[in-house]
């Protein structure tokens, strides 16, 4: 009634559309959570359109695209290739990333699909050895098939890079079945906006998400340094520093554990060291057997950027532990 | 996919039939009506299990007799007829004045008229009053969340609100199209959700769950004036579902003004959309470029040119005069969807308007002297903004499903092409046109579609069938050149690019036809394949159903007005001669003694940055230190499209990530933008500010853009282009992307930041903007933030710049 009072100040049109507002609003909340939401539009893009292809999944089962993985689901469907040995893990260990950012529930009703595009190399096991290393769980399936069954789903993903499988797309797909909606994001969108995203595919959870609070975004990106927003997009998915190992391993005092001219080459080609032999880097290929430090194509003042950064919370983590 | 036009109605029903069969053999075999062992026997299917690649029966199957442009069938044209309907006119929605209100402690908003039950317009969005109390200012249609889209707080508080308070404001309505709305006549009915546009919203209309059907499909046409800063309030009453969408399109809207001069909280490109039965103020303030900076303004005494060139016509006769160069003056603009990853499927759609910004010179008013007015083809009913000879022509390019709703593939990655022109939203119209000078503003709103434009007889006394006709060149996107150009035929047109032209149609009697053809064939996203002759345009060929006429001009003796319903003009009659400048027969035009405008001299920059449009750049950063692979070495993979700034960085999208920081306003800058990308064509857009054409790497630079400002450049396959800008007034977060409108959803935008005067220094204005933006992220319940992260390469004030610019 206070507020009212104050808007009448205004002029009595504003107060009355306050009014009517609230009470349409009370309407339309109730009607919005009771409603099962069936569109009465045409499903242009769902079962009518998808094939319903015959695929293999990493766990070894031969399972139909449509029917087994994408009817009456939420999916979030991206496009890899286990050769594939610079963006591809990446976009997996952001995607595993988002996922855990979505929360035990919503990511419980999310089904993740990685399509790969290169079916001729990647076999089940290729595929199995992938999703072990990324740790996906249960709702994750690396498919693979037929050159012309895996073609057509690309296809009609929009993936069209054909032979040209290093030119792929890197967006990530979004579908929900039920209600037949597509939508598209980038795996380099901060982490907390796509889970975001992913969680509202699901209508009854962008309801929910409605009543949240309007607490500001944390950013997964801070700004203090250059190598901390390089670091958060391009590294944490597979290290921590000071959290043991996740993918990869734990880069806690890794500036002190390496000398920083082998860092430095290492980050900027870590594939070369490795094929020429260097010890340390197939001691970590060992060591960590299920992916090779993929090649991020770092200039070297990003590899200097990484390095002080790495320092720098290396000390910090270090302080933290004494005062505890 | 389409057919030939020689193509019989046997050929086009099979791939009618074609297509459905593909559909139901999909569905037999899922519904198990039939088995792979039959369809196999038929040849229908591989060994492995996929359908064929067979015409007719594969999306991507090269068929015997069509490309593939549009991933459909031929679009079905069903009774339409070409040249059968009259151009649509675009509608001008209510301008309402508008008046200041305040009360203690009350800041100063300004008041629709209250029949129209609208909350005043405040320059802190109503999500501030919503935060403050969120059991007020609901979203009406959902109640859920703020009613205003705008993001709250001061960084998207109407910068400079008291100095360019609203005097004029609309009150539109982004909605569903009307009942009864057809794609041409002889067509069915389109579907609510099929097309959502622009329409007046009607007072008193209260936002609807499901949507409101607000939407005209003739195009929307505001007209603004310098001196008249205004209030356009966008209601998004589009369906709260967002699977209500008939297939494609998001009901989460930000409209982008291009290109005006307004701050980056009205741009509409700042990542700020929002949410059906919410509104979103935009502030346009219509002011001229240079306002802060009179240093820099050239004085009418020095030019020899009118006094009071800067200047906006008022409701009379006289002139609003307002700060700022006169050379800076903008004329065709347009606005339209912004909503990142969603844009070209929205902009498809609908959500697109056109806006005539008129001023002194450009006043759309001939047979008026008042020392200033150009005196351009436009009328004499109206003190300003005359329509009836000076006419917007929005081009758009359109697919059909079976029908006969609006197709797109939301899967296309190249550039999504049509099969079927539309002028105005009308089907291959014809207009009626009096023997005289017309000015014809044209637009390329495509998503993909780049058309070159040729005025040609077809039926006349004077002419042979296939005669291009000359015409004077006057404005390149919306800027006028300094002297008329002398065309028979206009450069390629990219989407977004606006080309103003004054065609002189005297020399025809009634009864003559002319027609206006498209001789830039594209059978791809990616680039036009190139022009054919104007004989092969008219015959049509095999490849491209959008080459040939799209508009068709017939001269006659007697017209009913546009502006004024009661007004016939009479060509015989005195009083309705044309009075519109001639630069035929006034020799001071040829002598450059008259001009349309002044240049704008290129001088030594404060700073030079180098913007690389790339299709293909290894992982999501930065080239390797030699480039060298070892034979371990896995192969890169790449990013669909991305831009390098200063040579150093390729990411793919992310509002949150500014790529650009302008310190401080006033610098030039000059930029090269480069397509590294050979198979392919980029327009790229500016946002903001315009930039003077410099050079181009090859190929050659024609007249019309030549030291013209421009906002949208066709960087052309390989090629480049340099201009010149300079930035001020307002300022926060902008973008510069390709505006191919399915490149830009991918990943061909950076985010650029400018910086306004901090309070210490000269020429603050109040605003906020002299630290960096917050990125929202908008929310059904509200907006929440990120904060941006900058990259080193685009921040002068990094140390790194200077070294990582290279």
């Amino acid at each position: 009634m206070q507020r009212a009072l104050s808007f009448s100040s205004l002029g009595w049109q504003s107060a009355g559309l306050v009014l009517l507002a609230a009470i349409i609003g009370g309407v339309g909340a109730f009607a919005y959570v009771g409603t099962t939401e069936q569109p009465s539009t045409v499903f242009r893009w769902g079962k009518a359109y998808l094939p319903n292809v015959t695929v293999t999944t990493h766990r070894g089962q031969t399972v139909k695209f449509y029917d087994d993985l994408i009817a009456g689901k939420i999916v979030v469907i991206s496009f890899v290739y286990t050769s594939c040995k610079s963006v591809c893990p990446v976009v997996l260990s952001r995607l595993r990333d988002v996922r855990d950012q979505m929360g035990e529930s919503a990511a419980s009703r999310t089904h993740f699909v990685s399509i790969s595009i290169d079916p001729l190399t990647d076999t089940t096991e290729k595929l199995a050895q992938q999703a072990a290393a990324f740790d996906v769980g249960p709702n994750w399936t690396f498919i693979t098939g037929d050159l012309a069954s895996i073609d057509l789903i690309r296809y009609k993903l929009g993936e069209r890079s054909g032979a040209a499988i290093a030119l792929h797309k890197n967006e990530v797909l979004m579908f929900n079945d039920v209600t037949s909606a597509w939508s598209r994001d980038s795996a380099f969108s901060d982490l907390g906006v796509l889970a975001m995203n992913i969680r509202a595919m699901d209508p009854s959870d962008r309801a929910r998400a409605q009543r949240s609070d309007h607490t500001p975004l944390d950013s997964a990106v801070a700004l203090d340094h250059p190598g901390q927003a390089l670091f958060a997009k391009t590294c944490a998915g597979c290290h921590t520093i000071g959290d043991g190992p996740k993918v990869g391993p734990d880069l806690y005092g890794v500036t002190s554990r390496r000398d920083h001219d082998w860092l430095q080459r290492f980050m900027i080609s870590p594939e070369k060291m490795h094929a020429t032999g260097d010890p340390v880097a197939v001691a970590l290929a060992k060591q960590f057997p299920l992916i090779r430090m993929p090649s991020l194509g770092l200039a070297a003042e990003d590899a200097s950027d990484l390095i002080i950064y790495l320092e720098q919370r290396s000390v910090d983590h270090a302080a933290h532990a004494a005062v505890h | 996919m389409f057919l030939s036009r020689t193509s019989s109605s046997s050929q086009h029903r099979e791939a009618e039939r074609a297509r459905l069969n593909r559909l139901e053999i999909a569905t037999a075999l899922r519904n198990g009506q039939v088995s792979r062992r039959d369809l196999m026997r038929w040849g229908l299917m591989t060994g492995s299990g996929a359908l064929v690649i067979k015409n007719g029966l594969s999306p991507w199957a090269k068929s015997a007799h069509a490309q593939v442009p549009t991933g459909l069938p031929p679009s079905p044209r069903f009774a339409a007829i070409k040249f059968s309907q009259a151009l649509p006119r675009p509608f001008s929605p209510h301008e309402q004045l508008m008046f200041p209100q305040s009360g203690p402690g009350v800041e100063t908003s300004a008041a629709f008229p209250s029949e129209m039950k609208q909350l005043s317009a405040r320059r802190l969005s109503y999500h501030d009053a919503y935060c403050q109390d969120p059991s007020t200012f609901i979203n009406p249609a959902t109640g859920i969340g703020p009613i205003e889209g705008r993001p709250p707080g001061e960084f998207f508080a109407h910068q400079r609100w008291s100095e360019f308070f609203p005097k004029y404001g609309y009150v539109l309505s982004l909605g569903q199209v009307q009942a009864g709305s057809r794609f041409a006549v002889g067509m069915p009915e389109l579907e609510a959700n099929t097309v959502w546009t622009f329409g007046q919203r009607p007072s008193g209309h209260v936002a609807q769950y499901n949507g409101s059907r607000t939407g005209s499909l003739t195009p929307t046409l505001v007209k603004a004036r310098y001196g008249e800063p205004f209030i356009c309030r966008i209601y998004n009453d589009l369906p709260a579902r967002r699977e209500d969408n008939n297939g494609f399109g998001r009901n989460e809207a930000s409209t982008h003004l291009h290109n005006s001069h307004n701050g980056a909280e009205s741009d509409g490109a700042c990542n700020a959309f929002h949410f059906p039965g919410t509104f979103y103020d935009y502030h346009w303030a219509c002011a001229l470029a240079r306002r802060d900076m009179p240093e820099h303004w050239l004085k009418p005494t020095e030019a020899g040119y009118r006094a009071k060139a800067a200047s906006g016509p008022d409701d009379g006769d006289k002139l609003v005069e307002v700060a700022g160069d006169f050379r800076e003056i903008q004329g065709s603009l347009w606005f339209h969807d912004h909503r990142f990853f969603f844009t070209a499927e929205n902009v498809y759609k609908g959500h697109v308007a056109l806006l005539n910004l008129y001023s002194g010179p450009d006043r759309g008013r001939e047979g008026f002297a008042d020392g200033v007015n150009l005196n351009l083809p436009s009328g004499t009913r109206l003190p300003f903004g005359n329509t009836d000879f000076d006419v917007n022509l929005l081009i758009g390019n359109y697919a059909l499903d079976g029908a006969g709703q609006h197709h797109f593939d939301i899967f296309d990655t190249d550039g999504f092409l049509g099969d079927i022109m539309t002028v105005n939203g009308g089907y291959y119209p014809y207009m009626e046109v009096l023997p005289r000078r017309y000015r014809f503003r044209i637009l390329n709103a495509c998503v993909a579609r780049f058309v070159k434009l040729i005025f040609v007889a077809i039926q006349s006394s004077k002419f042979s069938k296939g005669t291009p006709l000359p015409f004077y060149f006057i404005a390149n996107d919306g800027n006028f050149v300094v002297k008329p150009i002398k065309l028979s035929q206009l450069d390629e047109q990219s989407p977004a690019e606006r080309y103003d032209v004054v065609i002189d149609f005297s020399q025809f009697s009634t009864g003559d036809i002319i027609q206006l053809v498209n001789v830039l064939q594209q059978r791809s996203g990616r680039k036009p394949d190139g022009r054919v002759s104007i004989g092969e345009a008219l015959r049509g060929n095999d490849n491209d159903p959008c080459l040939g006429p799209i508009l068709e001009f017939r001269i006659v003796d007697a017209l009913d007005s546009v502006d004024d319903p009661a007004k016939r003009y009479n060509m015989s009659d005195e009083a309705d001669r044309d009075r519109s400048v001639d630069f035929d027969a006034d020799t001071d035009w040829a002598s450059g003694a008259k001009r349309l405008t002044e240049q704008i001299p290129i001088v030594t920059p404060d700073r030079e940055r180098t913007l690389n449009f790339v299709r293909q750049e290894p992982g999501d950063a930065r080239a390797t230190e030699d480039g060298e692979c070892v034979p371990d070495c896995g192969e890169y993979t790449e990013f669909p499209w991305s831009i390098k700034v200063s040579g150093r960085t390729a990411h793919a999208l992310n509002a949150n990530r500014i790529s650009m920081v302008v310190p401080r306003p006033g610098e030039v800058e000059h930029w090269t933008l480069i397509n590294s990308s050979g198979g392919w064509d980029h327009p790229i857009h500016l946002h903001f500010e315009e930039g003077v054409t410099m050079s181009r790497s090859s190929g050659g630079i024609p007249d019309t853009e030549r030291l013209v400002r421009k906002d949208v450049w066709r960087l052309r396959p390989n090629g480049s282009v340099k201009f010149q800008v300079r930035f001020g007034e307002f300022g926060g977060s902008y973008v510069t992307h390709c505006h191919n409108t399915t490149h830009e959803d991918f990943a061909m935008l950076l985010r650029l930041q400018l910086k306004t005067a901090k309070p210490t220094e000269p020429g603050y204005h109040g605003q906020p903007q002299f630290e960096l933006t917050d990125t929202p992220v908008p929310t059904p319940s509200g907006v929440r933030w990120l904060k941006p992260e900058i990259l080193a390469e685009g921040d002068p004030n990094n140390p790194e710049f200077k070294k990582r610019s290279r």
